[in-house]
């Protein structure tokens, strides 16, 4: 059956690159999009690193051999995702073999001026410092958590893993966040306040029970000052505030 | 699916990363972690949990599997479970019953089709020589047994030694049994003994240690009879065809029985020697029969 499927699907790609090669310019982005889990997966087997979501040159990289190998793909050359992954490994081996050459350190007097002040920015990019702030915060947070005896691996087993139980259990936490006698008092107890919860938001006690844990951290990181991770989370698509 | 998230934690085997939508999950280890990192990531990248026991589950499997296969395989050669007797019963249909050390029936074995019509009834728990009675008053109900047609094989094998069951006792036991009944009476019966090691051949060849008996000792006199026309041979058939000298040796054993039991009557203080001797007696008078048969097929 799955072959069968699979067959359908070989068929339906090559129907939809012969679109694209006529000029589809939607299918290609399209096509592309539904083939950026693909593209991630092979730049990190290439590499064996995982891709960095912010200024990750070897993603770009990565979607630019992916279109390539759309313009490059002959239908007599057989599996076109064979191919893909064959042209998005070698450009991405090409880039880490440039790079590697770039950090066989070049002195700054080499350099004109106009590209030293390219390259001293480049340098300087907040990126270093940031990463550090943000590697701090998460240690922060880490021994935040240990005050109420909560790890990390703890958070992997009993945190919600259906979406709107998490999204749910954000409220909760949210709430608390906001309401200071709430906080105070988990902050001081140690616990959960599951009496005033139940009665103020109508969650069952089983819900507080079972999201204790995922609920105190989310508590901790929005209470926190610790302002990267707090961005970080509402930043994107799903985080909490956007949910909220 | 793509995720995005950041590092929280290394650990030994993998890396905590929290996502943007604060699932918090294990993802493999790769050059160049750290904590802090933010990082896109795909399902694959995901730590599976147990990686390694998956491999074993195969294993397990075929373990469990090759236990469940020996444990039925040696069942069905070796009756491992309670029973220390098999019964098997010959009209055309052919029973067999496992009976254990209290003369009850633990399992019933249709040996053909037609055994299966007349076990209208769960007979597991009954005496062995009531089960016997039921089974043969469903044959005359269903015209399996007619006035004409009227000849039973019951053969009776000790499976296990240590036990105080015998053969005879069975025997005894299904013949008093089919006395009472007015309604089973006129019944040609023939007694089989059997052994244990004919048994296990009887179930290679897939025939009632009954039938098995009486074959081999068709063949001790005529040798072209094959085990595979005995199958297809209904009991009457074969009473009918060649067997008188059988018939008449069966009526002999009887009476010799019959003498016997009277003999034990008398003797009823020394019962081990006498169950000995007896035994001893009737084998010689087995032996004898067979010469007294063997003597009347010259005659013949």
């Amino acid at each position: 059956m799955t072959r069968l499927l699979d067959f359908f699907n070989k068929h339906s790609l090559t129907k939809r690159l012969e679109k694209i090669k006529i000029g589809d310019c939607d299918e290609r982005g399209k096509l592309i999009e539904e083939y950026i889990p693909f593209i991630i997966k092979t730049i990190s087997n290439t590499t064996n690193k995982y891709i960095e979501s912010e200024n990750s040159d070897e993603y770009s990289i990565g979607i630019e051999a992916f279109n390539e190998a759309i313009d490059k793909y002959e239908f007599s050359k057989g599996s076109f995702i064979n191919f893909a992954e064959l042209v998005i490994k070698s450009r991405i081996l090409d880039y880490i073999r440039k790079m590697s050459k770039h950090e066989a350190s070049i002195p700054m007097s080499q350099f004109q001026e106009e590209e030293i002040d390219h390259i001293e920015k480049q340098l300087q990019t907040e990126d270093f410092t940031e990463s550090f702030i943000f590697k701090h915060e998460i240690e922060e947070f880490e021994t935040k958590l240990e005050q109420f005896n909560i790890t990390f691996l703890d958070l992997l087993k009993e945190a919600p893993k259906h979406v709107d139980t998490r999204v749910n259990a954000l409220r909760i936490a949210k709430y608390i966040v906001e309401n200071e006698k709430l906080k105070e008092e988990l902050m001081r107890k140690k616990t959960l306040p599951s009496t005033k919860l139940t009665a103020e938001l109508g969650v069952t006690v089983k819900i507080l029970k079972r999201s204790r844990k995922f609920i105190i951290a989310a508590v901790l990181i929005l209470d926190s000052d610790l302002e990267q991770l707090k961005n970080y989370i509402s930043q994107t698509k799903g985080g909490v505030i956007n949910d909220l | 699916m793509i995720y995005r998230g950041c590092i929280v934690k290394i650990e030994k085997d993998f890396a905590i990363i929290m996502t943007d939508t604060m699932e918090y999950l294990k993802i493999i280890k790769r050059d160049g972690i750290a904590v802090g990192n933010k990082i896109i990531f795909v399902k694959e990248d995901v730590y599976k949990e147990k990686q390694n026991s998956f491999k074993h589950i195969g294993l397990i499997a075929a373990v469990f599997i090759l236990l469940i296969l020996s444990m039925t395989s040696i069942s069905n050669q070796s009756y491992v479970s309670n029973a220390v007797a098999i019964v098997s019963l010959d009209i055309n249909p052919s029973i067999e019953f496992e009976v254990d050390k209290r003369n009850k029936v633990i399992n019933v074995i249709p040996i053909n089709k037609e055994a299966k019509e007349l076990m209208d009834r769960e007979l597991v728990g009954y005496n062995i020589e009531k089960a016997i009675a039921i089974i043969i008053y469903n044959a005359k109900e269903k015209d399996y047994i007619t006035e004409t047609r009227n000849s039973i094989i019951i053969g009776v094998a000790i499976t296990k030694d240590e036990t105080h069951i015998d053969a005879k006792k069975i025997e005894m036991d299904i013949k008093n049994q089919l006395k009472e009944d007015p309604k089973l009476k006129d019944l040609n019966l023939i007694y089989a003994e059997s052994s244990k090691k004919n048994l296990v051949e009887a179930k290679k060849e897939h025939v009632s240690i009954g039938k098995y008996e009486v074959y081999k000792k068709l063949k001790e006199k005529d040798n072209k009879i094959t085990l595979k026309q005995m199958k297809e041979m209904k009991v009457q058939e074969i009473v009918d065809k060649d067997i008188i000298e059988l018939k008449m040796k069966k009526q002999h054993s009887k009476k010799d029985k019959e003498k016997k039991v009277e003999k034990n009557k008398g003797k009823k203080e020394k019962k081990k020697h006498k169950e000995k001797a007896s035994n001893k007696k009737s084998n010689k008078e087995k032996a004898s029969n067979k010469k007294s048969n063997k003597e009347r097929v010259k005659n013949l």
